[in-house]
């Protein structure tokens, strides 16, 4: 579904950010993606969904070359895409119900059940009584449990969470992660940033650790938590 | 159910163009039906004095009003017109009395009958020529001689022929300007399309990292500035007809010539001050709608 072949990049054509990435994620596989802060984890994801262009390399998303796309080619795999940021990025002027429903609304093909279908997948997040709330209004947990709706609300074939947990408490996490989980038993891919090395011991998936710019790739039984601005064994 | 993918509230960029195309319109509308109307009153002016020249017969003596008056016996006066309605290019000639040569000199030296009655007045004939005729007045100016008169032709086309080229320099002026109006328009849409994408660029990102296209994006983006303009365009409009209908209505009470204007050109006139506005409301409106569509093809 993603595949890095020697994926390069850097804000300056000098100085790359992260150095001759090669890895896969496979289709109904979970990663979790690591690394200490600025190890270049959301640039990472950024070229995932295609919101940065490698500076050298080739990156294939659902058999594509992200080179070779043109822009409505783009559009149509960001609607196979979904993101979640670690500050939501709700918009403000839209409701809760408004927000989530976007995505089908911006696609003139699922516009006529935007509403209902978004109305749907609220109540299942048990976020059913804050339909006509702002973002605003809701605490960081709520905000993080819509933007979650938003990201799944088209059923997308790749779900990415940039630290969808930095912003919200233990129990926020524990119900975004079985959520998470329902999706990946459904078959969707998922890849988590985060530095949570709680996380990582209580999920029982792979693991993608950014050090220096370079990737290592981890099973489970072989990660060792550690202080993350360290660099992993 | 609806859904408005960006705010709806007026932010700097929107209340710019509402206010710079309000400005454009009015402006423009204004500076427009102003010319049309100069140009019908010049245009109004030249048929009423085409195929016209005023004879002034002055007698050679040189005499006073009262020598004047004695010398133009009604007999004099049929003789004279005999004459001149004789000559081959004149349809018709009328004899003007002293009472209309005052009224026509009103304008010039005032209401004040001891002024007027103070100048030696010369008699007036008001001459219509037949059309595709030109007059030679050299035997009718040799025949008036012998009889004791110098007559003095007055062709009011060749003095009038300077307020035709004025008009037609004004006319030029105001495309000139309609062009300009447009063009800084368009500039003002397109920095102000700039500003208002940069102000949204977060949630224009939002709506491109949830799958919306471009032409969504440039849509709903168009929309908003078109109707902006619009809303600026609207109220110029109603502004400026009601500036002009005012000014419309001062002629009617004040001006000899929409007073005098015949039904269909009063109509005519009326209706371009209605109408006019609205037309620069579409015109500048699709100017705003063509210039963000190219920004934001050029932007997204």
């Amino acid at each position: 579904m993603v595949r890095f072949e020697n994926v390069s990049f850097g804000y300056v054509a000098e100085h790359a950010i992260l150095r001759e990435l090669s890895f896969e994620l496979s289709v109904g596989t979970f990663h979790f993606l690591t690394g200490a802060s600025g190890a270049g984890k959301s640039s990472l994801l950024k070229m995932i969904y295609m919101a940065l262009v490698p500076s050298t390399g080739r990156l294939t998303l659902f058999n594509r070359y992200v080179h070779e796309l043109k822009r409505h080619e783009k559009t149509s795999l960001r609607r196979r895409i979904g993101v979640v940021f670690q500050d939501f990025r709700l918009l403000s002027h839209l409701t809760v119900w408004e927000n989530v429903a976007l995505p089908l609304w911006v696609d003139p093909s699922q516009r006529g059940h935007a509403f209902e279908h978004a109305q749907e997948a609220l109540q299942w997040a048990d976020m059913g009584d804050y339909l006509e709330r702002y973002p605003q209004t809701l605490s960081g947990g709520q905000q993080q449990r819509v933007a979650i709706v938003r990201a799944i609300i088209n059923k997308p074939d790749l779900l990415i969470a940039d630290e969808p947990t930095g912003n919200v408490d233990d129990k926020s996490t524990q119900r975004f992660f079985h959520l998470f989980e329902e999706l990946h038993k459904q078959g969707t891919t998922v890849i988590v940033a985060t530095h949570d090395s709680k996380l990582l011991q209580r999920y029982q998936h792979r693991i993608l650790c950014l050090h220096d710019g370079t990737l290592t790739e981890q099973s489970q039984a072989l990660f060792t938590p550690a202080p993350l601005d360290e660099p992993l064994p | 159910m609806t859904l408005a993918a960006l705010p709806h509230s007026s932010d700097a960029p929107l209340l710019f163009i509402q206010w710079a195309v309000g400005g454009i319109v009015y402006a423009a509308s204004v500076m427009f039906v102003g010319v049309f109307i100069a140009s019908h009153i010049v245009s109004h002016w030249q048929n009423q004095l085409e195929g016209h020249v005023t004879m002034q017969l002055i007698t050679k003596q040189g005499a006073k009003q009262e020598q004047q008056k004695k010398d133009a016996t009604e007999q004099d006066k049929q003789r004279i017109l005999q004459l001149v309605r004789g000559t081959p290019a004149i349809a018709q000639a009328v004899w003007l009395e002293e009472e209309e040569v005052i009224r026509l000199l009103q304008p010039w030296l005032g209401s004040n009958i001891d002024i007027v009655q103070g100048i030696s007045l010369p008699a007036v004939i008001d001459v219509t020529l037949k059309a595709q005729h030109a007059l030679d007045p050299q035997p009718l100016r040799q025949t008036l001689s012998d009889w004791g008169y110098t007559l003095l032709i007055e062709e009011h086309n060749r003095w009038f022929s300077d307020n035709f080229a004025f008009l037609g320099r004004l006319k030029l002026f105001v495309a000139t300007m309609m062009l300009l109006l447009t063009a800084v328009a368009a500039l003002v849409v397109f920095f102000m399309v700039r500003v208002g994408v940069a102000l949204h660029r977060e949630t224009i990102d939002i709506l491109c990292l949830v799958g919306a296209r471009d032409a969504y994006i440039r849509k709903t983006l168009t929309r908003r500035f078109s109707f902006a303009a619009f809303r600026g365009g609207a109220f110029a409009s109603i502004l400026a007809a009601l500036t002009l209908v005012g000014l419309g209505a001062l002629h009617e009470h004040g001006l000899f010539w929409f007073q005098h204007a015949p039904t269909t050109e009063k109509q005519l006139l009326w209706g371009m001050m209605l109408i006019i506005p609205f037309i620069f409301v579409g015109v500048v409106a699709l100017v705003t709608t063509l210039t963000t569509q190219r920004v934001l093809t050029r932007m997204l």
